[in-house]
């Protein structure tokens, strides 16, 4: 339908003087601890953190945090979910799940935003359908900023990935901030370190 | 169609909504400026964010052929539509092939510009706004009147009132956090029977293919991950270049927004999830043409934010309903001009033409600027009332000539100090109906430098006509 004539009328109206991409720069700060500003961006956020050495039982934090959750799916191998994950289901069919617990690959300083993707989790919905998540992050895996974040992911490797900073959210009610929307209840976060 | 000052007119006869709108609106810009305020490069990410657009702007077309390219690679239908028509009409197919009857959507100004639930609910097909704020206004059958914060103009006893009407909720109960949980149960439910969904987008990248779409609610991503059928339908200046220009753009959206550092969820959908379908439906819909008026292309930069209207002194006090159009504020009262001049005309003067807007914008866009020269082709064009036309032309002439100026000065001076009220405060005067006007000094300034024995005429006459 419109594709000839939109291209045709771009090519004629864009500007004609040139217009250079710029360079990004990194604007790493190299002051600032990675770990902490993490913390901090992720509390300010409605997170919950946890900060763990790499040798603490995961399964241990999860169950003092959630000891009531029962329907659980886990794509951490250290820690065991009630329900495996079946490739055949749709994805309605994970409505009753109250605990995904997932790998984070990346993580941001920042803001505490989170990459999670179907690199290595194979049912997009998991994190958005789920009562409650918890995301594992590996210190070593932190980033100052978004741009580190964005050169470490390759998107030709993923179908899906998202940045998740805290349990969903709204305030469309007055600007009342309310916690938990549409997606997770609550977000827990533990720091491996 | 009212004027946007007819408009205003109404909104402003409660006052203390006003001032209550005036304050809710507020609040963004000050968490704004605190996130801001705490990036030391935000400057610096202001000048790489307009510059990336200005290239983006510059290459539009090589750049839509490339993401084509690529998104068909990942195995994405992509669609083009030159207008709103075509757009609707290629979503409308989509779901009649698949036999669709739900559809969720979150938050979509474009369909909005579409008015695509008209045109789907016409076919029968159930549209669900996602998002809690549009769900609210779509439940009270109205349109947004904000670009992030689409029910703001509503307090939270309406919303009370309109769930225990639509959602069966508690009688006389607004507390947001149950009012939210109300409406997640409802809505969750939409999003389980749901057989297609369909988002807007807030970027499209050239060289992967992929789009993102950005939430704090998270009812995007469970739109396009339930059902077996995802549609993004996406303004043609949302293309971005590269998978990197990312970092620039995603630590600005937010904190220009509510000031967030980044919001909840950042999405990237770049290949169909398992064997389900995913649609892009490319929209031009007068955005090749604006693209080329000079003076006012860089108004297609828009990242959709909305810093301009929170800090706007008039949206603050008028409300997003008094522009009349889909995209409201001051980056509506430029881009809207653009569509239909005629009817638009009005809202290129809905501003003290102060430039905050210009200032807080993080992609640089000159808005102030092109609100003032919209003006000057609305008159032309004869779009503006002869008495403003004349009165304008009247104050060119006095304002310009000092002599004149000095006259009328002294003229006002005495008719404001001894007209009786009822002259000076009646239909003709504008600038006397909703406030006092000042009492004029005995001497104008001039008569005062005069008496303190400066050779007042050569100074001043060389100078400007200066403050009376």
């Amino acid at each position: 339908m419109g594709r000839q004539e939109i291209l045709e009328k771009l090519s004629v109206n864009k500007p004609k003087a040139e217009a250079k991409l710029p360079v990004i720069p990194s604007f790493e700060d190299k002051t600032v601890d990675l770990v902490d500003s993490f913390h901090k961006a992720l509390l300010n956020n409605n997170a919950t953190i946890v900060r763990a050495k790499y040798e603490d039982s995961l399964s241990q934090i999860i169950d003092s945090q959630y000891p009531l959750l029962k329907r659980s799916i886990s794509t951490v191998p250290e820690f065991e979910g009630s329900a495996a994950i079946n490739l055949d289901m749709k994805p309605n069919g994970y409505d009753d799940i109250e605990l995904v617990v997932a790998i984070g690959e990346v993580a941001v300083a920042e803001n505490g935003a989170i990459w999670v993707s179907d690199h290595l989790m194979p049912v997009r919905i998991l994190p958005f359908i789920t009562q409650y998540l918890v995301l594992v992050v590996d210190a070593l895996n932190i980033v100052p900023k978004m741009h580190q974040a964005y050169k470490k992911i390759d998107p030709e490797k993923i179908g899906f990935g998202v940045f998740i900073s805290g349990p969903s959210k709204t305030g469309d009610i007055e600007q009342a901030l309310v916690i938990g929307a549409h997606g997770s209840l609550g977000l827990m976060v533990i720091i491996r370190e | 169609m009212k004027s946007h000052a007819a408009i205003s007119k109404t909104f402003l006869k409660d006052e203390p909504r006003v001032d209550w709108h005036n304050k809710a609106v507020y609040n963004f810009r000050e968490k704004r400026d605190l996130t801001v305020k705490s990036i030391p490069e935000w400057e610096e990410l202001r000048e790489l964010a307009s510059s990336i657009k200005e290239n983006v702007l510059a290459n539009l077309d090589d750049y839509l052929i490339q993401f084509e390219e690529k998104a068909i690679a990942n195995g994405v239908n992509v669609h083009w539509a030159s207008n709103a028509k075509e757009h609707n009409e290629i979503v409308y197919s989509i779901l009649k092939r698949h036999k669709v009857e739900h559809l969720v959507k979150s938050k979509s100004m474009l369909t909005e510009e579409c008015r695509l639930n008209e045109y789907l609910e016409a076919k029968e097909i159930e549209v669900i706004d996602t998002d809690l704020g549009e769900r609210i206004i779509q439940l009270r059958n109205e349109p947004p009147s904000h670009l992030i914060a689409p029910a703001i103009h509503l307090k939270r006893e309406e919303v009370g009132v309109l769930f225990e009407d639509k959602l069966k909720t508690e009688k006389g109960n607004s507390d947001p956090t149950y009012l939210t949980g109300e409406a997640r149960k409802h809505l969750r439910e939409k999003f389980l029977n749901a057989q297609a969904g369909l988002t807007g987008v807030n970027f499209a990248i050239a060289d992967t293919g992929g789009v993102v779409v950005v939430t704090n609610e998270g009812n995007a991503d469970l739109g396009c991950n339930i059902p077996p059928i995802q549609i993004h339908s996406v303004g043609i200046e949302k293309i971005i270049p590269r998978w990197e220009d990312l970092g620039v753009f995603t630590r600005m959206l937010a904190a220009s927004a509510t000031g967030q550092r980044i919001s909840i969820y950042t999405s990237h959908y770049i290949k169909p999830k398992d064997d389900d379908e995913m649609h892009i439906v490319l929209v031009d819909n007068g955005r090749s043409e604006h693209l080329g008026r000079e003076d006012f292309r860089s108004s297609l930069k828009c990242i959709r934010c909305a810093a301009c209207m929170n800090t706007c002194p008039v949206y603050r006090r008028s409300g997003g309903y008094s522009y009349h159009s889909t995209i409201v504020g001051p980056i509506g009262a430029i881009l809207e001009p653009g569509k239909d001049l005629k009817a638009k005309s009005d809202l290129p003067f809905a501003s003290s033409l102060c430039g905050s807007c210009s200032d807080v914008c993080p992609v640089k866009i000159d808005i102030d600027k092109q609100l003032y020269k919209w003006r000057q082709i609305a008159v032309r064009e004869g779009h503006v009332s002869y008495l403003k036309t004349k009165g304008m032309a009247m104050a060119g002439n006095i304002l310009s000539d000092s002599k004149l100026y000095n006259k009328w000065a002294g003229i006002a001076k005495y008719l404001l100090r001894k007209l009786p009220r009822w002259m000076i405060y009646n239909p003709l005067n504008a600038w006397g109906t909703s406030r006092e006007l000042t009492v004029p000094p005995e001497q104008t300034f001039t008569e005062w430098y005069k008496s303190q024995n400066h050779d007042s005429k050569n100074e001043l006459e060389n100078g400007q006509a200066g403050n009376s």
